[in-house]
């Protein structure tokens, strides 16, 4: 019997033979010109962090909405996240892409959120988007619904550090070794992690579409 | 070869295998059923995950809030009190207009009044900011900054900017501006007709301009007395305010505390400065030449006490913007106008450039 051993899997993205279903998130950054943003923030543009606010801010909404599942808490969180980038972007050197800096100020509020959110008692009421698209038909927008429900149900089951993992990978399209350096963390750790979340996620959905026991 | 498990297959579909393990096990998946079917859920799950999930934020509410901490971070970090940016500028502008009418009128002595230096003129000025003990009756003045100095008996005060006092022991005298002060034991103020007493520990701001008097008390009490009314206690989180051209006391409201702390400016000498500055950024704006007036207009349009001043500033900035030609920082600030003064003097022009965008 061949061992599948998840340290091993080869998570590294070159060449992909097919496009993934996934990445919302990957190649929209401008790092150029997110670059340019923060040189100007740390001199006190207040112009250059509204840019920089807009820019990125479709993106970081929607990994926050993935990473906690309740669209209320989503703008609470985010303005928790540029505060927060705001008062660390003077530290950014470089060392690492924007994208990654960006996402590990995310990971950070979202994984002290999940943690406050655990010892409180769960609303029920606030799990799914209400951004409606008015170019979908209603049995598209209820299909949608019912998806994105699953989804977040399934994602309710991972635990905070496998979902942020997950998360980046699956639906923000980062790379094993990019994730461990937003998350500060090893690579093998990274793939132990997503190799977990992805048995128990795929678990959850079939669970919840009445396929498994 | 035996079944791999869900996790390769999951990387299988995600296009994450390569070379002889994809080969290997995508041969196996095509001949085996049960990994067929594994396969067709995870594709159904993979699918899922492709649904564009996004959220419904009211940006509006976001960026307010934003704006707001932004605009914050953006003071703090420029310094507590970055006067001097847009003091130079206006001290500048005062002293080409005094220059320039030495220059056209003759030269008899200047018969307004000079808020300050003038009643202080002979007292020796000290630009110190490092607490300065006074051992004997000595004359302070501050200039542009703050002045602090011990006094009596392990008590301390800060003189505002171009705030002026005589102090004696336990007894200051205060000529005009902005007197923030804490005492251990006993402590006297005069400033004017008016007479603050405290006995005790106390902290408190005393405020005079050519309009009003003001006393705010952030620890302890004081007695406050004025020749012509009933001498009042002012107590913690309290404070007091005569109008010097009607001669009463107006007010005393609770819960002021934090002025004394947040260094009360004197109001008198702040407004002008302040419609000093607005003045030569409006002319500055003109020329085209404004640049150096944002970042005190920023200071202004989020900071000043008097709202006429904070609606003028923004919409200069807006238009100083305009003149740089930097429509997007312009649309930010006439935004940010509409946010805020939605009703404004100006609200018409922010609209239509807001429209032209």
């Amino acid at each position: 019997m061949i061992a599948y051993a998840h340290a091993a899997l080869p998570l590294v993205e070159e060449a992909r033979p097919s496009p993934s279903p996934k990445v919302h998130g990957d190649g929209r950054l401008d790092e150029t010109l997110c670059a340019q943003l923060i040189a100007q923030i740390k001199a006190g543009d207040l112009v250059a962090f509204d840019r920089l606010y807009r820019h990125t801010r479709e993106d970081v909404a929607r990994t926050l909405f993935h990473l906690v599942g309740r669209n209320a808490e989503v703008e609470d969180l985010l303005q928790d996240t540029y505060v927060r980038l705001l008062k660390a972007v003077k530290g950014f050197r470089g060392e690492c892409t924007f994208r990654t800096f960006l996402y590990r100020v995310c990971a950070n509020v979202a994984l002290s959120h999940l943690r406050w959110r655990r010892r409180r008692p769960e609303d029920p009421c606030d799990v799914l988007p209400d951004a409606e698209c008015p170019h979908r038909t209603p049995e598209q927008e209820a299909q949608r619904t019912e998806a994105i429900a699953l989804v977040q149900a399934a994602l309710e089951k991972l635990s905070p550090k496998k979902r942020i993992v997950f998360v980046y990978h699956q639906l923000c399209g980062m790379g094993p070794e990019e994730i461990a350096e937003t998350v500060g963390t090893s690579v093998n750790t990274v793939r132990s992690r997503l190799h977990h979340a992805r048995l128990e996620f795929h678990e959850a959905i079939q669970r919840r579409v009445g396929r498994t026991a | 070869m035996s079944c791999p498990d869900t996790s390769t297959l999951w990387s299988l579909e995600a296009g994450e295998l390569h070379g002889d393990s994809r080969a290997a096990t995508l041969a196996h998946a095509l001949s085996c059923l049960a990994c067929q079917s594994t396969r067709n859920e995870l594709r159904e799950t993979l699918s899922l995950l492709s649904v564009d999930a996004r959220p419904a934020v009211q940006w509006s509410r976001v960026d307010a809030a934003l704006d707001d901490v932004s605009a914050k971070e953006m003071l703090r970090r420029a310094g507590p009190l970055p006067l001097w940016k847009w003091m130079l500028p206006a001290g500048g502008f005062a002293l080409l207009a005094a220059a320039v009418t030495m220059l056209v009128h003759s030269p008899a002595p200047v018969t307004t009044k000079p808020v300050v230096v003038a009643e202080v003129a002979a007292a020796p000025v000290m630009e110190v900011t490092a607490p300065k003990p006074i051992a004997e009756v000595q004359s302070l003045h501050a200039g542009k900054q703050r002045l602090t100095f011990s006094f009596g008996s392990g008590g301390h005060g800060e003189l505002g900017p171009h705030s002026s006092a005589t102090v004696d022991g336990s007894l200051i005298t205060l000529s005009s501006g902005t007197l923030i002060a804490s005492a251990e034991r006993e402590l006297v103020i005069h400033a004017g007709a008016v007479s603050v007493k405290g006995d005790g520990r106390v902290k408190l701001s005393v405020s005079q301009s050519s309009r009003f008097f003001e006393v705010a008390v952030s620890d302890g009490a004081v007695l406050v007395e004025r020749a012509d009314a009933q001498p009042v206690w002012i107590h913690q989180g309290e404070s007091v305010r005569f109008d010097r051209a009607k001669g009463t006391s107006v007010s005393k409201k609770a819960d002021v505390g934090a002025q004394v702390k947040q260094r009360t400016p004197d109001p008198g000498v702040e407004k002008s400065s302040e419609e000093l500055f607005l003045g030569r950024a409006e002319h500055a704006v003109q020329r085209g030449s404004c640049g150096d007036f944002l970042l005190g207009l920023e200071t202004l349009a989020f900071d000043a006490e008097e709202e006429p001043v904070r609606e003028r500033a923004r919409i200069v900035k807006a238009r100083c913007h305009d003149a740089r030609v930097e429509p997007d920082k312009a649309g930010i600030e006439y935004r940010r106008y509409l946010r805020d003064f939605p009703t404004g003097n100006f609200a018409e022009e922010a609209r239509k450039a807001v429209q032209a965008e």
